[in-house]
């Protein structure tokens, strides 16, 4: 009965109830407003950049430690950019082991990607997570921009519910959730990332239009609040989590409209169209996050570049043309034409994350330092190996100092694995959270990131 | 409530757990339950001493209802289940403005994606509502009533007498306005549409000068033309220009020139109109907007505005909610008139409000189910709710008139009425839903769609190919659907629906064009679902076949199987292998003979082998690297087969099969979850008992879609508490 009574609890009280695996601590730093927004006036910003199916590890992980460092073949792609970045090795996901979950470690390695708790195995009914640390970040920083945050990628839904080994696909598609059970579906077409980013204002309209229309939009949304609490009354337990949900679009659309006075402080990069090829898609999402950030449209946003597990073909993808399902070659066998072609998708993927960083690299910010600068950036794999399905030795990359809070240009590497949510831990506080632990199994902040 | 009303419109059940427990759910929604063996024989609205023993909605005492035995000493084990409160999702989203507004646009395309649970994205549990969601939602709701009020464009005559408007010179003269210097008459004009309008003045000159008088017509600030006017004031004449006009309110200007005065030769040129006239648009005539009549039924000119609100809205409520809307429902509607009225706005925009309102209404958006029994009690669905369950299973939709009018009625607990119903529904195009949403889940028929074959190796796989492939499979499983077919045929019809290009990949003569036929398939290769090209290639990888994902494939959505749980250390597969000039089937039975590999491999991979003489395209095949392909399969209870016809032979007579495909239409047509594997769920009898039925009526698949309708699950709901026990 026990999961019933999960079930039965609204998201509320979950999210305050006893005995809960979440992480409370953070959820004090959920409420007030940041110190960053509070007492700087410099913008800070997270993203979060997923790749599918591990890493080729031998041909990423660095030889050497420190800052002298020289990239290998997937790494290549950094090389301009090496004092920005840095590559961690010894992290671990412990929640993305199996524990005796079985199969399923794509599915598994993503739902908890940036929630670093164990999900539930279930294809269908109570999906559970934890919020993310993305969504963390957008609760403190929610007021202070247009859209609290974004969620991108490259995939759609998919066609059949069968995602990975009995997990739900809503874990093996989304990585940013605001609460054990809701995740945050992302936008794949970059047109409509254009026009829900930079559509809707126009400059010709009279104040007092404006003022009318918000008028008008928040009259209906009033009535659907009311309608909703109605409605909540006449349901049982289940029924009313759902209705939940709902109004907490209500209230995050009616915090939109009242955000939204002015129009962009920028211009708007040109309409994005809808690029067939993969890769230039990549880079038109990469133009679009690198825009939202220095319009100051939202401080955080995660990106996918693939769904979990992802079967993609590359053979007619420039610089890759690599024939075979992306999945099926990342269970190498250990044969060296798979480590051939898995290294040369790998090296694809960084070499589109390096896109991106060049991008905010060559947008300054408000202070005059770059949007890069003020930037924290992750980059990783919902696992390492992609015959082993580890979840330690994960290939792990960050970028940007975070307005100076983090030393970047180096390779470290940890003795003992040591946790993800440590990292997240650390990238909450680079932004301005007064935070001392993220997730369940955060032992504090990594300090030899922090800029001394 | 007089018996008479009662056996209209209420209906009654069931009889539960040693207590027989009435619960009486009206057309109205009011519901009642009372304990009837403790029945207060005082009360005299108590039915039960007027029960009518032949009464059809009453449980059959014969036990032969659906509801179960009648017996209070052996109650049979009602469980209905419960169904979490599910939203529409996009297809069932684009389907009802479809059918509400009749909008055509799909506009949920562009939502994001619906999550899957049991393998549907229909499903209660699964489906969540994200900020981005309800963002799309809000914008929608208004793209749609905007569209769907657009008022129609009529062409209007604008008549404007020149001496009755303004002008900044000249004075009136029999019966023309003379503009007796350089100087303008204007009049604002309403142009109720963009598009084209014809401007005519009608005017003439006292001649002087060389020159003739000159007339130009300006919109606003703008010279539209400008004309000789040559003849006498005299003989006036009409002028007439078109031009292109936004929608709006215009000044159009008519002006005079080029004024000439010679005092000494009294030589006086003067510009006389007599009237303007403005017609239009004369381009995108649409007389009357059918959408909008539709909502607007009446018009607060003819009838008082709030009265006229109340009845825009209490129509349009009950039928974007599938139900009566309540009086203090359409009051909270209605107040959108004075809101719009306190910003200066029109009716119209207090109508747009409402309706806005209206489908972003959790009522609309979601498909609520009242709990109407204490906990636990199983009670009937109301019948606008048992009508909204049909209607979103059998078309992803809202009911029509008719199922409306049926629940209204009282009469969706016959169940020769919900029979009749359900032929209805599927003869009707809405049926496709069944095929778009279930089928297309159920066999994964747009995952060939995602795939894309190696195009070296095989080079003749194009999107051609790809989108008969899909086609083919729709087709067929049509069949299934509209009409009444053998269950079992959906894997061993010796027929399929293909045209030229799949026929060639088929190595099938005869057949051209691009249309899909029926073709009776006659020589090996191709029979039943197994077989198709689509489905094949689906469950391939770019550069090779997958027993294993083939074989995952038939476990799950043939027999409802799940492989067995692997064991603890399955998790680092390290395993070096070996030989290049193996058969793919040599190499995976080398993976095989790992102890940690063989729980899961040994049950699916000899089933996929069974299809091994089919290629990643789904092409026939002979050898694979060389040697030829063997075919061999087994099932995980040990039955072996050779090739994709003995395997067809096994499965479609196997009972699990039957149960798997109600298991999965069952959970379709619910948007639960069903545990019919479960001996202990309640699922399970109810499974059971459709499983029987269709079995008795030849595997028909027509009383496979019947059975559940009729069924408890279908019908009945379990309440649960509103709070949590904690």
């Amino acid at each position: 009965m026990s999961t019933f009574k999960r079930n039965a609890l609204s998201r509320r009280t979950f999210l305050r109830g006893a005995g809960v695996t979440l992480a409370l601590p953070f959820l004090e730093a959920m409420l007030p407003r940041t110190l960053a927004a509070q007492t700087m006036g410099v913008p800070k910003r997270m993203l979060i950049y997923y790749v599918p199916n591990g890493m080729h590890m031998p041909a990423w992980t660095p030889d050497e430690v420190g800052t002298n460092w020289t990239p290998k073949s997937i790494l290549q792609p950094l090389a301009g950019l090496r004092e920005h970045v840095s590559i961690l090795s010894g992290i671990e996901n412990q929640a993305g082991w199996a524990m005796g979950d079985g199969p399923g470690d794509h599915a598994r390695g993503t739902g908890t990607f940036l929630s670093a708790v164990r999900i539930k195995k279930t294809n269908g009914a109570d999906i559970r997570n934890g919020v993310t640390v993305d969504q963390v970040a957008a609760n403190a920083f929610k007021d202070e921009t247009k859209f609290a945050s974004l969620q991108l990628g490259m995939d759609g839904g998919g066609s059949t519910g069968d995602c990975d080994s009995g997990y739900s696909c809503a874990y093996a598609r989304n990585v940013s959730w605001a609460d054990e059970v809701t995740p945050l579906p992302k936008l794949t077409d970059t047109q409509q990332v254009f026009d829900y980013l930079f559509g809707g204002f126009d400059p010709n309209q009279s104040a007092d239009a404006v003022r009318k229309r918000k008028l008008y939009r928040k009259s209906v949304l009033d009535y659907v609040k009311r309608d909703t609490d109605e409605l909540q009354k006449q349901l049982g337990a289940s029924d009313k989590i759902k209705l939940e949900g709902y109004l907490d679009g209500v209230r995050e659309l009616e915090r939109r409209i009242d955000n939204d006075d002015q129009g962009p402080v920028c211009t708007p990069p040109e309409a994005a169209g809808a690029p067939t090829r993969f890769a230039d898609k990549a880079r038109a999402m990469a133009d679009l996050m690198a825009a939202a950030f220095e319009c100051d449209l939202t401080r955080v946003i995660t990106f996918m570049l693939a769904n979990a597990g992802s079967g993609r073909n590359y053979q007619s993808e420039p610089g890759v043309m690599v024939s075979g399902n992306h999945h099926q070659i990342s269970h190498h066998e250990s044969k060296q034409e798979n480590y051939d072609k898995l290294m040369a998708i790998d090296r694809w993927e960084v070499e589109q994350f390096a896109y991106l960083l060049e991008k905010l690299q060559g947008k300054m910010d408000v202070d005059g330092n770059s949007v890069l600068h003020n930037s924290i950036l992750f980059f990783s794999s919902e696992i390492s190996d992609g015959n082993r399905h580890n979840h330690d030795d994960l290939p792990v990359l960050i970028a940007g100092n975070a307005g100076g809070f983090i030393q970047q240009g180096r390779h470290l590497k940890f003795d003992q694995d040591i946790p993800v949510s440590n990292l997240f831990t650390t990238m909450l506080q680079s932004v301005g959270l007064d935070v001392a632990n993220f997730g369940v199994d955060s032992t504090g902040a990594i300090d030899q990131l922090k800029s001394s | 409530m007089s018996l008479d009303r009662f056996r209209r419109a209420c209906v009654i059940g069931p009889f539960v757990a040693g207590l027989l427990l009435l619960s009486t759910a009206c057309s109205d929604g009011s519901l009642t339950v009372r304990q009837i063996d403790g029945a207060d024989p005082s009360d005299p609205t108590d039915p039960t001493p007027g029960v009518d023993p032949d009464d059809p909605t009453l449980p059959d005492p014969s036990g032969n209802n659906s509801l179960g035995n009648s017996d209070p000493s052996t109650p049979p084990p009602i469980e209905a289940g419960r169904v979490t409160l599910r939203r529409l999702n996009r297809a069932e989203y684009n389907n009802t403005v479809r059918d509400l507004l009749g909008v055509d646009s799909a506009p949920a395309d562009a939502f994001p994606p619906d999550n899957f649970g049991y393998g549907f994205n229909n499903v209660g549990e699964a489906m969540s509502v994200s900020p981005l969601l309800f963002e799309f939602y809000e914008i929608t709701a208004g793209n749609l009533i905007d569209q769907v009020l657009e008022r129609p464009v009529k062409s209007t005559k604008q008549y404007f007498e020149a001496e009755s408007i303004g002008s900044s010179v000249g004075a009136a003269s029999g019966g023309f306005w003379n503009l007796w210097s350089n100087g303008s008459l204007q009049t604002r004009a309403d142009f109720p549409a963009s598009g084209d309008y014809i401007i005519r003045v009608r005017a003439g000159a006292q001649q002087a000068g060389p020159d003739p008088a000159r007339m130009a017509i300006e919109l606003g600030a703008v010279e539209l033309t400008m004309f000789d006017v040559t003849n006498d004031r005299a003989d006036p004449m009409v002028f007439e220009h078109t031009a292109r006009i936004d929608e709006g309110q215009h000044f159009v200007s008519v002006s005079f020139t080029n004024d000439y005065y010679d005092r000494d030769n009294g030589a006086d040129r003067n510009l006389y109109v007599d009237w303007i006239e403005i017609e239009g648009p004369v381009s995108g005539v649409v007389e009357s907007n059918p959408l909008r009549e539709r909502i607007m039924i009446c018009s607060p000119e003819d009838t008082a505005p709030e009265a006229c609100a109340r009845q825009i809205f209490e129509a349009f409520a009950t039928r974007a909610w599938r139900r009566p809307a309540s009086s203090a429902e359409v009051d909270a509607l209605v107040n959108f008139i004075g809101v719009a009225a306190s910003e200066g706005g029109s009716f119209e925009d207090g109508i747009r409000l409402g309706l806005k309102a209206t489908l972003l209404s959790p009522h609309f958006i979601f498909k609520p189910e009242s709990d109407q029994a204490p906990v636990g009690q199983p009670h009937r669905l109301t019948q606008y709710e048992l009508a909204t369950r049909l209607s979103y299973f059998l078309w992803s939709s809202m009911p029509d008139q008719e199922l409306t009018d049926l629940a209204a009625q009282g009469r969706l607990d016959d169940d020769e009425v919900l029979r009749q119903q359900v032929t209805r529904m599927l003869a009707d195009e809405r049926a496709t839903a069944l095929v778009d949403n279930f089928a297309t889940q159920w066999l994964y028929i747009d995952q060939i769609l995602d795939v894309s074959p190696d195009y070296e190796l095989y080079p003749d796989f194009d999107d051609a190919l790809r989108v008969s492939m899909r086609l083919e499979t729709r087709r067929f499983i049509q069949d299934f659907i509209f009409e009444d077919q053998d269950l079992r045929d959906i894997l061993l019809a010796k027929y399929s629906y293909i045209n030229e290009r799949l026929a060639t990949h088929y190595g099938i003569p005869g057949v051209q064009g691009d249309e899909l036929q029926r073709v009776e398939f006659t020589g090996e290769g191709r029979r039943g679902l197994l077989t198709h090209g689509g489905l094949l290639t689906a469950r391939s990888y770019p550069n090779r076949t997958s027993p294993v994902l083939r074989g995952v494939w038939v476990l799950e959505q043939v027999l409802c199987d799940e492989p067995p749980p692997p064991p603890a250390d399955v998790e680092s597969i390290d395993d070096q292998m070996a030989g290049d000039d193996l058969t793919l089937r040599e190499r995976l039975e080398l993976h095989r003979s790992k102890p940690q590999c063989i729980g899961c491999h040994a049950t699916m991979d000899p089933i996929g082998f069974g299809l091994e003489h089919y290629d990643p395209t789904g092409a026939w095949r002979d050898t694979d690297n060389g040697k030829m392909v063997d075919a061999l399969g087994e099932l995980p209870d040990g039955r072996t087969f050779n090739g994709a016809f003995e395997m067809a032979d096994i499965l479609a007579n196997d009972p699990k099969y039957t149960h798997c495909v109600t298991e999965k239409m069952l959970t379709y047509a619910l948007g639960r979850g069903v545990h019919a594997r479960d001996e202990e769920s309640a699922d399970r009898p109810q499974v059971d008992a459709i499983v029987h039925a269709v079995e008795a009526a030849n595997y028909s698949s027509r009383e496979l879609i019947v059975q559940i309708v009729l069924s408890d699950a279908f019908r009945l709901r379990t309440p649960e508490p509103q709070e949590s026990e904690e």
